[in-house]
């Protein structure tokens, strides 16, 4: 502390008695006081070693103790991740979606050998007619109806999608019925293939009536691996725009997959009048039915409520198609979403006499419910109809075909929605870490994201058999699990 | 005291079990001069569902929102009190509906629960019952944690019409928020719960204003029942402001009533007049804001929607349309509603001095802190039974925060001053740092013409220092303690604890003296150890002078070339 007080005192005596001269004249006198400089004693080399180690102990603190602490504490934690098994699942490489689907004849009055050809050549004409591997059908012959105690267990472990039952007749047609998947075709005998041809009209009908049947299944499957990440050598053929256009309209349409849906029926009213519905016993007719026939899919609950003094978002007697999104008043009306995790599909009867633009009076709102005007609520009937049909395609159902038909077409497109979806959540999950090196993983996300591997193997085991079976439940778990382990991310 | 001019309390009574399957809905507006200058409006709704029709949710009356919490949450019961203000029971009597609609300052909530198993799924339930509350009211009721969260014993009892079998499984909580205010934005879901939704009816009548309280029971019989209320004290002179230029003004002078037997009184001179024997005149449009738009259609014709507390002899006008129904009392008129058009009541100004009697309260409740110091405060309740004869017995309840440390064996009870043995009966439950409250329940009989002094000390924990709440210096709320009488509940007014609160600065400052201390000593030892000292004349020089002058020399021809090329653009 000695030295720098004193070092100002020093300069400036060492000014005083030149200072005059020193402040006009060169800076080149300044040189000569500092080569005056007495030279300090010389260092002892002790001395000059240990400032090198305390040079260097300091040094060496800073960056073999200091560096490290600083590093790990302030390192982002990223657990490890199945990153490439996540990868292969989004790429589709570990796992292929294939959809064989067994259709049974039933030929009781054809000899068996008859059959077997009728099959084959129908199997060819049918393989001939299909160019998308991921979706085929495979004929089986049904065990004689007559002799039924013969093979009892044959069948039950892949329970045929469609049984086609030959009826001799007079002319040659297809007739489905509404309420069983069953095709009954009736054909003249003439148009049995003989053993030898190759082709026969009744094997070349069958096959086109089986693909005209199976034709927006197949493209629904088809639009959604062709929107999935899977590899380009395996989509299918490009769909025609206008079958994409509506399949895309399909998509935005229906609701995610959930296990368990809440169904509010909501009676709005502009007035006080009507304050009561018959809804028990319309419901109990019309919905309970349908729901039924809906539970190997999905559980519902079902609520419904009157609220009086229900004014619009928009206002007038007609309502123009781009006043339906503002017709629900979001901020009056009670349709809060249900509590617990299931969605709610709302329908919503409103009591007025408005009219939709172009003389409708009910339409559909995408992934939220339907509404209905009427004028009175005596008859519940055309309400619970729309609200059936609406139900229905807000589930994802497909638009044609019969009804057994279009639940278990339902069923497996849910379980190749919800596979790709799973999958593509994974690769997410996958791409997402590796794209942002700052983000931190928790152990719950890797444990998670495993969690989702594991399901997803098992899902696909149970989607193989599902794809056969009425009973469909595990395909939700991959799903929820990623997107639980999305979550926890933030 | 009476300067909080609103004050809101609720209850729900149960109409037992008239018919099975029907459903109903009445609603009543009960008006009561409590002093020439306040009013006591009470807004009674009840809606009814059956119990089939609830299991099933079908909803027509009861509101399907609150209805699918309830199923959700496995709820029985439940009573949800927000209030604001306080009673002044000496003034105004006893409170509406007994007390039993009333909650403490804040939001009061309790349920019945059903669990079959153990408290902890009580808990859980609980849980997702608050949490889904503070959706549906925005309110804050989310904070309702297990700390916040007691199960009293001896205060509540359901109400009847549960079975016997559900009763064993049903767990009672009961949870407050004292610092919770109570304002608008809570008025609106509570509308919007009401079948007629504040369009028609006497709801119409209720817009922003101040408080409301809910309370729902249900019962396993056949019905069950939602009861909303809101009880609130309107000071006329202040309602009666118009609504656009609600500042205070000096009455005018020829509008002030002077009392013209002074000697001194003249033009500029005046001795006002105590107008406080005179009635006020108002009407509801003008209390209200506007007149009531029409009878609820959905409301049973059996009860008059609108009643009025004052004696036969006072005049009341009502628009055309109403019917008038007078009651034997002698006190009570109530008007049916026309089903059309708006309803309007006019009370003039009159110069009756008979008022409608004030009823009595059981028991006058006060509570203060006592004590002094930032360690350790003490409680005093002052429990005063009014009536000549009659003793009192009741239950007084507590829920404080495990902060407020409780030393029972200080707890006494002096009755007129002596000390007597006037307690009944204790529950107590003690506190758990940051786990639960402190629970108190004590059973008390009062002689007649009496008054018990309890009191009892605590000591003041202190907090960590992120568990303070923003305005740490403001203090903490203590919930209101719970008198039941019976059927009648009192509750006293909050509490302000004020806690020993840190500096909260201090561990920045910590951060920064020892940073600096440790920069400076590091500094110096290091220094020493690395320096190496010599002779002043010995040491390299560093010319600070040579400097100074090369620096002056280049700014001096800086200046000059910058004048020359001024020079040259003029």
């Amino acid at each position: 502390m000695s030295a720098p007080s004193n070092s100002p005192e020093l300069l400036h005596s060492e000014r005083k008695d030149g200072g005059v001269q020193l402040e006009h004249s060169a800076p080149a006198t300044a040189v000569n006081v500092a080569k005056a400089k007495k030279e300090p004693p010389p260092e002892k080399p002790e001395q000059i070693r240990m400032r090198s180690f305390v040079l260097l102990s300091f040094w060496a603190i800073i960056i073999f103790l200091g560096l490290p602490i600083w590093w790990r504490t302030t390192a982002i934690y990223r657990a490890n991740l199945p990153l490439d098994q996540m990868m292969d699942w989004a790429d589709g490489k570990a796992c292929r979606p294939v959809f064989p689907l067994q259709i049974s004849i039933q030929a009781d009055s054809l000899q068996d050998n008859e059959a077997q050809h009728l099959l084959r050549t129908t199997q060819h004409a049918l393989d001939d007619l299909n160019d998308f591997s991921a979706h085929h059908l495979r004929l089986q012959l049904s065990p004689n109806s007559s002799t039924p105690d013969i093979l009892p267990t044959e069948g039950t472990d892949e329970e045929a999608a469609l049984t086609i039952r030959l009826i001799p007749g007079s002319s040659m047609a297809a007739d489905l019925q509404p309420y069983s998947p069953t095709l009954d075709i009736t054909y003249t005998p003439s148009q049995v293939p003989s053993s030898s041809s190759s082709s026969s009209t009744l094997a070349t009908y069958i096959a086109n009536t089986l693909r005209t049947i199976f034709a927006e299944e197949q493209a629904m499957i088809a639009y959604l691996l062709s929107h999935s990440s899977a590899p380009p050598e395996r989509s299918p053929k490009a769909l025609s725009p206008s079958v994409a256009e509506s399949l895309s309209k399909w998509t935005t349409r229906s609701m995610k997959y959930s296990r368990t849906y809440h169904l509010t029926f909501s009676l709005f009213t502009p007035t006080s009048n009507p304050s009561s519905w018959a809804i028990e016993s319309a419901l109990e007719e019309y919905m309970k039915p349908l729901l039924e026939s809906f539970s190997a899919i999905s559980n519902f609950t079902i609520d419904t409520q009157v609220q009086l003094y229900a004014t619009p978002g928009v206002s007038g007697s007609v309502l123009k198609k781009e006043d339906l999104s503002g017709f629900i008043n979001a901020a009056e009306w009670p349709l809060s979403p249900s509590i617990g995790g299931a969605p709610t599909v709302n329908f919503i009867v409103y009591v007025g006499d408005m009219e939709v633009e172009g003389g409708g009076k009910s339409w559909l709102i995408p992934q939220w419910g339907g509404v209905v005007i009427q004028s009175d609520v005596e008859d519940l009937r055309p309400a619970m109809l729309t609200f059936s049909n609406q139900l229905i395609s807000l589930l994802g159902a497909p638009e044609s075909g019969s009804l057994p038909l279009r639940l278990m077409t339902l069923v497996r497109v849910r379980s190749a929605g919800l596979l790709l979806k799973a999958s593509g959540t994974l690769g997410s999950l996958a791409r997402l870490t590796l794209a942002l090196p700052s983000i931190s993983i928790p152990r719950s996300v890797a444990e998670g994201g495993k969690e989702g591997l594991e399901n997803a193997r098992i899902a696909e085991e149970a989607a193989e058999k599902a794809f056969f079976e009425k009973s469909f439940v595990s395909m939700g778990d991959p799903d929820w699990m990623i997107h639980a382990a999305l979550e926890s991310i933030g | 005291m009476r300067q909080l001019h609103s004050l809101l309390l609720l209850l729900c009574s149960l109409l037992f079990a008239a018919t099975c399957a029907a459903s109903d809905y009445h609603e009543q507006l009960l008006l009561r001069p409590l002093h020439p200058s306040l009013l006591l409006a009470s807004f009674n709704f009840q809606s009814n569902t059956s119990w089939a029709s609830f299991e099933q949710q079908n909803f027509r009356y009861f509101p399907r929102s609150l209805g699918q919490i309830l199923q959700h949450a496995n709820t029985r019961e439940l009573h949800l009190r927000f209030s604001l203000g306080r009673w002044d029971a000496e003034n105004w009597g006893a409170r509406p509906w007994g007390g039993s609609r009333e909650g403490g300052t804040g939001v009061e909530l309790w349920a019945w629960v059903e669990a079959e198993t153990d408290e902890d799924r009580a808990d859980g339930r609980w849980l997702t019952l608050t949490n889904a509350l503070s959706g549906l009211f925005c309110a804050s009721l989310n904070f309702i944690d297990s700390t916040r969260t007691i199960r009293p014993v001896m205060s509540f009892q359901p109400a009847a019409g549960h079975a016997n079998s559900t009763l064993s499984n049903l767990h009672l909580l009961h949870g407050t928020l004292p610092r919770e205010v109570v304002c608008t934005e809570n008025l609106t879901p509570f509308l919007k719960l009401l079948p007629c939704k504040g369009k028609a009816g006497i709801s119409s009548l209720l817009d922003g204003h101040k408080l409301f309280d809910a309370s729902w029971r249900s019962s396993e019989e056949c019905q069950l029942q939602i009861t909303q209320t809101i009880d609130m004290v309107l000071d006329i002179q202040r309602s009666k402001r118009p609504r656009d230029n609600p500042i205070p003004r000096p009455v005018p002078n020829e509008d002030l009533k002077c009392d013209t037997s002074k000697p001194y009184h003249s033009d500029d001179t005046c001795y006002p007049l105590d107008t406080g024997a005179q009635l006020d005149d108002w009407n509801l449009s003008q209390i209200f804001g506007h007149p009531l738009k029409g009878a609820c259609p959905l409301a049973d014709d059996g009860v008059d929607p609108v009643c009025i507390n004052v004696p036969h002899a006072h005049h009341v006008y009502a628009s055309g349309g109403a019917q008038e129904h007078k009651d034997e009392t002698g006190y009570m008129r109530c008007f049916e509603l026309a089903p059309e058009g708006n309803f309007e009541m006019v009370l003039p100004k009159q110069d009756i001095m008979e008022r409608a009697p004030l009823e009595q309260p059981l028991l006058y409740a006060e509570r203060s802190f006592i004590g002094y110091g930032q360690e350790r405060g003490g409680v005093q309740a002052i429990l005063t039974n009014p009536s000549p004869s009659e003793s009192v017995d009741f239950v007084y309840m507590e829920s404080l925060p495990w902060f407020m440390k409780l030393y029972l064996h200080t707890l006494k009870a002096k009755i007129n001053g002596n000390d007597e043995d006037v307690i009944q009966e204790m529950y107590y439950r003690p506190a758990l740092d940051r786990k639960r409250g402190t629970q108190l329940e004590v059973r008390i009989l009062i002689p007649a013409n009496s008054t018990v002094v309890l009191t009892y000390d605590f000591e003041k924990a202190i907090l960590r220092y992120t568990e303070y709440p923003p305005d740490a210096n403001r203090g903490f709320d203590i919930a209101p303690a719970v008198i039941t009488i019976g059927n009648v509940s009192i509750r006293t007014t909050s509490l302000l604890l004020s806690l020993p609160t840190p500096d909260f600065s201090m561990p920045y400052n910590v951060i920064i003296l020892t940073s600096t201390v440790m920069a400076l000593a590091f500094g110096m030892v290091f220094n020493l150890l690395v320096r190496r000292f010599v002779g002043v004349d010995e040491a390299e020089k560093w010319d600070i002078r040579a400097l100074r002058l090369r620096l002056a020399g280049l700014i001096k021809g800086l200046v000059r070339k910058f004048k020359r090329k001024a020079e040259k653009t003029e």
